[in-house]
């Protein structure tokens, strides 16, 4: 089983920012057994989410999130919030809670179709959904936190937050082993969209355009 | 004759029982239901699926959907009961985010209608069900590129190249047979769907029963759907280029 990774995110006022360590182990060994592990995914340009903990248990969780999202695409037309896209997930996790729960954690930051947020949760494995400014989670949570934690203020540019970000992210990568050192921590955000989502771009084939 | 006097009586009761010569019965009233509806045709090309229909227009009502997409790459249409077709358009849905869940790509158009013509049979032999009453145009592009199946209310798949359903559609397949060649140009055959269209559009028109309804009727662009299926997906084809062939056909489009 391999695990690993530290993930953190900090929404600004225009942007969100997270970001992810690289490398999965073997167990909770010494060794760095898988290089290519992705685990940070986008959604419609606007969100990001970012996973940490048992491989293939959040691989299988984002396929299943990325199913739900489709089908309320299509059959409901349903455009999804922040809100939205964490609360589906913590309701994938939280139906695992009396079998065996699945050990991932996941950070889901970005903006609604209507423009507004930023908006940042965290979700846990039993289906815990908090909302926060900054975040860090995962093997090296403790350390990429403390970070944060003294360098974090309101009003945050970009260049800064990716700063902090990235030395957040490179500090814990040193120290814990489940986390690549010799590869850089992978960095991406979204800043506030520009338009607002409108459903005939979408459904452009849908005639029932309110 | 049987003994209910009525060769028809008796055995159109249910679906799970044949006729003295072989028939299910109430599969062909199935098969009526979706012929009553309004017409779907699909038009498979080299480039791309070509899959059409005819919505009721009302000032009353806001116009109905008739094409629905399934996933990125797959949309369907059909003829007939319209409460029956949604339910199949969700159930085609479903089947095609499990194929994603399970195998992580996008399921084919043959699979899908497989799947879904299963579900289908099996309201032909069960007790108590009776069969969906339409007809479902499913096209997509796949790996294998663009392809278009039609599945009957008995569950039964047709591979089509092209092919129409729903009312006046002798006339419309008459057109069809004689203008299709597997060949045809991308232009053409969407020329070819819309003058179907019209055809049907015509033909109601003729026996002028739409003007007992709120529906309205006559010839009208605000009346066609087609949608576009190719590589990048599924897109409608804009009323303004429909108008336009409508148009240059010498009908009268409002």
């Amino acid at each position: 089983m391999t695990y690993g990774g530290t993930i953190a995110a900090i929404a600004g006022k225009d942007f969100v920012l997270v970001g992810v360590t690289h490398g999965a182990a073997l167990g909770r060994s010494f060794m760095i057994s898988r290089r290519g592990a992705k685990r940070m995914f986008k959604l419609y340009d606007r969100i990001l989410v970012a996973y940490t903990g048992l491989y293939g248990g959040f691989q299988h969780v984002n396929s299943m999130l990325e199913t739900y999202l489709k089908a309320d695409y299509y059959k409901y037309k349903i455009v999804p919030t922040v809100k939205r896209v964490s609360s589906t997930l913590s309701a994938i996790l939280y139906s695992d809670r009396f079998k065996f729960p699945n050990p991932i954690e996941a950070i889901v930051a970005g903006f609604n179709p209507d423009r507004s947020g930023p908006e940042l949760y965290v979700v846990g494995s039993l289906g815990e959904l908090i909302p926060e400014k900054y975040a860090a989670t995962g093997d090296g949570f403790e350390i990429a936190l403390a970070v944060l934690e003294s360098q974090y203020k309101e009003d945050l540019s970009l260049e800064e937050a990716k700063k902090i970000l990235y030395s957040a992210l490179k500090t814990a990568a040193a120290r814990v082993m489940t986390n690549d050192p010799y590869l850089e921590p992978e960095v991406d955000y979204v800043k506030r969209p520009r338009d607002n989502f409108t459903f005939s771009e979408a459904f452009s084939f849908r005639l029932l355009v309110l | 004759m049987s003994r209910f006097g009525d060769q028809a009586v008796g055995y159109d009761k249910t679906t799970s029982m044949f006729s003295p010569d072989g028939r299910i019965i109430q599969l062909e009233y199935a098969r009526v239901a979706m012929r009553r509806g309004l017409l779907t045709i699909a038009i498979v090309t080299k480039e791309a699926v070509i899959l059409g229909g005819l919505i009721p227009l009302s000032k009353l009502l806001l116009p109905a959907e008739k094409i629905y997409q399934i996933d990125d790459h797959i949309a369907a249409a059909y003829a007939g009961y319209t409460a029956d077709g949604r339910v199949l358009i969700n159930k085609a849905r479903d089947i095609a985010y499990q194929n994603r869940l399970i195998f992580g790509e996008e399921i084919d158009v043959y699979t899908l209608a497989e799947e879904l013509s299963d579900y289908m049979q099996q309201y032909t032999q069960y007790g108590g069900v009776r069969p969906f009453g339409v007809g479902i145009f499913i096209g997509g592009y796949d790996i294998y590129g663009p392809r278009a199946v039609f599945v009957d209310p008995g569950g039964t798949i047709f591979g089509i190249r092209a092919y129409c359903v729903g009312r006046d559609d002798e006339k419309v397949i008459k057109l069809l047979k004689e203008r299709y060649d597997p060949e045809i140009s991308y232009d053409d055959a969407l020329k070819l769907a819309v003058e179907g269209l019209v055809l049907a559009m015509k033909e109601e028109d003729k026996r002028k029963e739409k003007k007992k309804t709120e529906y309205e009727s006559g010839v009208s662009h605000e009346r066609v759907l087609i949608v576009r299926i190719d590589k990048e997906g599924v897109k409608r084809i804009p009323e303004d280029d429909i108008k336009k062939i409508i148009e240059s056909l010498g009908g009268d489009s409002e």
